[in-house]
């Protein structure tokens, strides 16, 4: 019993992290009614992301105790998770650089403190071990998330942007509740392993199959896979590019792993056979097949009509998080590549990439108006060729093409699949899809790059330099063409983490 | 297949009493009352007062802000009582646990405060 | 590798291999980069970056086949492997699988004959290239030659890679500068030109990488099922390499699953079927490449738009990775198909494409759409040889490469010259240019003289020895060959009189005597280098032969052995 008290008193060490944010963002709402300096906020933003990561860097020390019981703590830390938290954490940094000086000084503390607690939110979805604080972590960005996007742009769109975003979050927050209370319904606890002892023996029972469905659901709106994604275009669209940015990693970061941990730590668990003799969670395997295979489909087929870059990236989003569910999909079977690595492999890749498109795009500007159809973008390569480049590399990476981390991970992605074992022949046809999207994407992401290079300019733009915000595309354009060479150091990080040792 | 079915069985229960409470209100109320319909007796309630003009007139949006903030501050003080009964009863938590439940409780009421702070600062009980 | 360990007394040759191979990829790639950073300064700066970088390239190019000449000696020993390389060096990129079961992606450099010889002419080509954009191209230098040495360093690296995962890279990685040159630099079509080039090349090219990837995985499958996996060897359970991607050990899997296959039928039926898909995707990809003939169409479109150094390097160096492609994965890693029905699949389309391009460049009137489809045609010989899978036929074909890359570079040059100075490339404005053009009329005629395959001149051994070696396999297809030769006479023989000789004739603007001047030296230069390499090739093949023959002996054994095995 002592074990279990001790526990459930210490674990709050185990999101300190995440505390030392929450207390930040805590102080910047308090401190925003102050006058202070613009610049104050993302400093403060920053540094706490800072602190947090330093936290976590030692944290791992502390699982190491006996007396810690999974059981009894809300809150677990194991290799998988620090990872996670680790790209939470990065991408909460890139988009902190990239937002720095896109905020009017009037909202910038409401902003940073915002976008500091969705970090600190992402990180309790990752750490958690209990279906309520999965759903805690889950609110607290969802709800930063609206005043963030809205903030960022006050306008018209932007406000419809924002209503739009948060009337389905909430909608999908309801659906995704609505599922674990099926769940507890059935088994009657909340914290995964005490879900896991209780779904073993607790045998044939469809409420878990429909628990699983509604999660998944409530989980694809935030990942905008089809049929859950409508809402992506028109806010990308709507919204600042800062807050596109936003959405195109974070929801992603969070609700994949999200995902990945209560397929693997919850339903894996569930033997119950149902109707036809199938189990549990390959059902559910398979719902996510039919998932990814129609964003991949949908998304690409989406792009390609656009004309505002921002919808194509929305589209192009969509796309992505069926790449990405393939590799979900593909499961830990995988031989040579299981198919969680490749995608927390492809994860990091997407962060990268997408930061460096967005970041890109946002530079694209003359005075307050912002570049947003395509055409717009004509000749960029001759009046801004930096910026030209890193837009190239950005978009190079997500279509696959090398020389960008982005070929790694949708070769890693086609092996997890293609390499599952015999008797699924459903993975190698999605593989082979994969491919063929892939191939189709290839035609709208290099229409841009075709128009930022062989047309005439035919707007000037600023010259101006937002120096943290080239800081965060530049961090992406090299890191998405360094590590394509070196992809071992990346792939070994992940590979690493979910064979049970931590660290880089 | 029959035991397959048969655990479907709570959620078919739960459905049914959501469908059979719809309708048996709907039922009930025409059921019960005498259809004996007259003017006054068909204009919509509003507290004893004659209704003025359409139904649909627009609140101020200030109506929802304090609609909002009441919500927030009324819901999260109404989670001190459960707490209060179920943290110092005989059989409630365990002693351990009752200093950290206590602490806990504290933090979040400092956050509660630190909401309430920030929205007086911003001027949310102002009625401009 | 037991090559270099028998080399251990030769140790300063393969240093100087690296050294030389070195130099050739990185001289371009630094060039590369430096005229991105600096090069806004000045023009003169880039091109002479540009210049010295690939006059490094070309010296290291030439180091190469001087390193690896003597080597080629040593390796007649070793002729028994399908494939055998120097190894230049080698990364490990990715371990993956778990536990024990591991494989590792790495990346591996080396060089045997063939790609030896084929860094050099892309080396070469690549000076000429520069050599003739000196005063053709005008504008957005710097973005030019940074483009185009980007190109010349990826296509190096191409036949550098012994692995397929950088092989397809830089494959595939040769395709964004092309594009580039052809949609920025290019006719006044280019764009559209680019786009279908890409599209058509890009499509291709990813269906190979899929093909490519699950051949790979399903190979070593199908290892372990054949317990190829373990040896035994002097007493020990030896694994042979977990390098899954390493060319060399994917032959030599290759050549044993075929041999061991043969007394196992459901293995063979595992084996062939793989090869099958295997095959239908790489063929894809590197059929559009080459261009074979339905899968043309990108090529007169692009080669016409295209300036005059990048249709030059797209014919010497870009069509040669399709050709390359083939007899580095498709013939190596599917044997049985390869001789079996696919070979047959690749010498008719190959007789289709010499046949049907050599009559296209008849009709044409644009002479640089007639190069092109003459291209085609070559193509054609160069695939034929190869589906002849005999060593004369092999050998005809890699010299075929060599060839093609040096008359029909020389021949873009010499049209973009034509353009520079009539703005026209229309035979029928043109004529007698003899007469205004000498020093020009001298090296169109050697150039022409080499392609029509006049004996004294390249295209005359190599063709003859593509044609020879399918006359082992199929005396019908070969003399459908040969009729193109025959063809490709005629047609450029008409050209020659209309363009070179007879009356002089020029566009209207141009009657002025003294407004047109002869080749500069840069173009003389840019030309002189492969024309005496076409006549020193016509005369003594042998240099070239010598280098390439041992591989190419281990490629046909192989084939030989599986043929009379089955």
């Amino acid at each position: 019993m002592d074990g279990i008290y001790r526990t459930i008193i210490d674990s709050w060490k185990l999101i300190l992290p995440e505390l030392t944010l929450l207390s930040a963002s805590a102080a910047m709402f308090v401190g925003s009614l102050l006058r202070v300096p613009r610049t104050v906020w993302p400093l403060v933003s920053l540094g706490a992301i800072t602190c947090g990561m330093l936290l976590w860097v030692g944290e791992h020390g502390w699982l190491a105790k006996d007396e810690f019981i999974p059981s009894a703590s809300l809150f677990i830390t194991d290799p998988w998770r620090w990872l996670g938290r680790g790209i939470v954490y990065a991408t909460g940094s890139l988009l902190v650089l990239s937002a720095w000086q896109q905020v009017s000084a009037a909202y910038a503390g409401e902003y940073f403190a915002c976008l500091t607690s969705l970090v600190a939110g992402a990180g309790l979805v990752v750490a958690a071990n209990d279906l309520v604080s999965l759903f805690l972590g889950l609110e607290i960005v969802s709800l930063s998330t609206y005043v963030v996007l809205y903030i960022s742009r006050r306008d018209l769109s932007g406000l419809e942007a924002t209503i739009k975003y948060f009337l389905l979050s909430i909608f999908s927050s309801a659906i995704f509740l609505f599922g674990v209370s099926l769940l507890y319904l059935a088994v009657g606890r909340t914290n995964y392993l005490q879900i896991r002892l209780q779904l073993q023996d607790l045998g044939n029972n469809p409420l878990v199959l429909v628990s699983g469905l509604f999660v998944i659901g409530g989980l694809g709106f935030r990942l905008a896979a089809v049929p859950f994604h409508f809402y992506a275009p028109e806010v990308f669209a709507g919204t600042h590019p800062i807050g596109a940015a936003l959405l195109a990693v974070m929801p992603k970061v969070v609700g994949f792993l999200a995902i990945y941990q209560v397929l693997t730590e919850i339903y894996a668990a569930a033997v119950a056979t149902v109707a036809l003799n199938i189990q549990v969670s390959s059902l559910l395997l398979l719902t996510i097949s039919v998932l990814a295979g129609a964003s991949m489909l949908l998304g690409n087929l989406g792009a390609l009509q656009q004309d505002n870059i921002y919808r194509l990236l929305a589209y192009s989003s969509i796309a992505h998080t069926g790449y990405m569910l393939v590799g979900l999909a593909a499961g830990a079977k995988g031989q040579l590549v299981a198919g969680e690595q490749a995608l927390v492999f492809y994860l990091g890749a997407y962060v990268l990439m997408s930061v460096g498109v967005f970041v890109g795009l946002l530079c694209v500007r003359q005075g307050e108006k912002l570049a947003e159809y395509i055409d717009e973008l004509s000749g960029l390569a001759r009046s801004r060729p930096m910026l030209a480049l890193c837009l190239a590399v950005g978009l190079l990476s997500l279509t696959g093409l090398p020389p960008t981390l982005g070929f790694w991970g949708k070769v890693l992605l086609f092996l997890a699949a293609w390499n599952a074992p015999e008797g699924q022949p459903t993975l190698r046809y999605l593989a082979v899809f994969l491919a063929v999207n892939a191939a189709i994407g290839a035609w709208y992401y290099l229409r841009v790059i075709g128009v930022m290079y062989l047309r005439q300019p035919v707007r000037s733009y600023d010259r101006a330099v937002d120096i943290p915000a080239w800081l965060a595309c530049g961090i992406g354009t090299v890191a998405t063409l360094v590590l394509f060479f070196v992809p071992g150091l990346w792939w070994g990080t992940v590979a690493r983490a979910f064979s049970g040792t931590v660290g880089p | 297949m029959a035991t397959e079915l048969s655990a479907w069985q709570p959620l078919g229960l739960y459905l049914l009493a959501i469908l059979a409470f719809v309708l048996g209100v709907l039922a009930l109320a025409h059921l019960v009352a005498p259809p004996r319909p007259r003017p006054i007796k068909d204009m919509p309630y509003e507290s004893g007062v004659d209704p003025l003009g359409d139904a649909r007139l627009r609140f101020d949006i200030r109506y929802y802000l304090i609609a909002v903030l009441f919500l927030l501050f009324d819901v999260e003080l109404l989670f001190l009582y459960p707490w209060a009964v179920a943290a110092y009863a005989d059989n409630g938590l365990p002693v351990a646990l009752r200093d950290a439940a206590f602490l806990g409780v504290l933090v979040f009421l400092g956050l509660l405060i630190i909401g309430y702070l920030y929205e007086w600062a911003k001027g949310g009980f102002r009625w401009r | 590798m037991d090559l270099v360990e028998s080399l251990r007394n030769k140790l300063t040759l393969v240093d100087g291999l690296r050294i030389a191979a070195l130099l050739a990829c990185v001289a371009p790639l630094a060039g590369s980069v430096i005229i991105a950073v600096l090069g806004w300064w000045q023009e003169r700066f880039v091109k002479s970056v540009a210049l010295i970088a690939v006059i490094l390239s070309f010296l290291g190019g030439c180091g190469v086949l001087g390193f690896y000449s003597p080597m080629a000696e040593t390796k007649r020993i070793y002729a028994n492997r399908p494939m055998e390389s120097v190894i230049l060096a080698r990364e490990e990129l990715m371990i993956l699988g778990r536990d024990q079961d591991t494989v590792r992606i790495e990346a591996l450099w080396g060089l045997d004959g063939i790609s030896a010889v084929l860094v050099w002419l892309t080396s070469l080509l690549t000076l000429s290239s520069v050599l003739i954009s000196m005063r053709s191209i005008r504008e957005r230098i710097q973005e030019y030659y940074m483009l185009l040495l980007l190109l010349a360093g990826g296509a190096m690296l191409v036949f550098l890679a012994f692995d397929v995962i950088f092989l397809y890279i830089f494959f595939e990685l040769t395709l964004v500068p092309m594009f580039f040159l052809i949609g920025i630099w290019g006719g006044p079509e280019r764009r559209y030109a680019a786009r279908k080039f890409l599209i058509y090349t890009l499509a291709g090219s990813l269906i190979g990488l899929v093909a490519l990837v699950a051949y790979v995985v399903q190979v070593r499958e199908l290892r372990q099922a054949a317990r190829l996996d373990v040896t035994v060897s002097r007493g020990k359970l030896e694994r042979p390499s977990d390098r899954i991607t390493a060319l060399p050990d994917l032959a030599e899997t290759a050549a044993r699953l075929s041999r061991s296959s043969e007394q196992d039928s459901e293995l063979r039926e595992k084996w062939e079927r793989l090869q099958k898909w295997t095959f239908w995707g790489l063929f894809l990809a590197f059929a559009i490449k080459v261009p074979l003939v339905p899968w043309h169409t990108w090529l007169p479109l692009a080669h016409v738009e295209a300036p005059t150094a990048g249709s030059v390097f797209l014919a010497g160096v870009l069509l040669k990775l399709g050709t390359y492609g083939f007899l580095r994965l498709v013939f190596p890693l599917l044997p049985d198909i390869v001789t079996g029905w696919g070979g047959s699949l690749l010498a008719v389309l190959a007789v289709l494409g010499i046949v049907y391009g050599s009559l296209c460049a008849a009709a044409q009137k644009d002479i640089k759409r007639l190069v092109a489809y003459s291209s085609i045609a070559h193509m054609g010989f160069c695939m034929l040889g190869m589906a002849s899978l005999n060593t004369i036929g092999l050998a005809g074909s890699v010299l075929e490469m060599i060839n093609h890359g040096l008359y029909t570079g020389g021949l873009f040059m010499l049209v973009g010259a034509i353009y520079e100075r009539y703005h026209t490339r229309s035979m029928l404005d043109l004529g007698g240019l003899a007469k205004r053009l000498p020093v020009w009329a001298f090296f169109m005629v050697g150039m022409s003289l080499a392609s029509i395959a006049l004996p004294g001149l390249n295209g005359f051994v190599s063709e003859t020895l593509c044609l020879a070696g399918m006359f082992y396999k199929s005396i019908t297809l070969s003399v459908l060959g040969a009729f193109g030769i025959v063809l490709g006479a005629w047609y450029m023989m008409t050209m020659l009189r209309q363009v070179v000789f007879g009356p002089v004739r020029v566009p209207v603007r141009y009657q002025e005597e003294d407004a047109i001047q002869d080749l500069d030296m840069y173009e003389w230069m840019a030309l002189a280098l492969p024309m005496a390499l076409c006549l020193a090739l016509g005369l003594y093949p042998k240099a070239l032969l010598d280098i390439i023959h041992p591989d190419l002996e281990g490629m046909a054994n192989l084939y030989q052995m599986l043929r009379r095995g089955g």
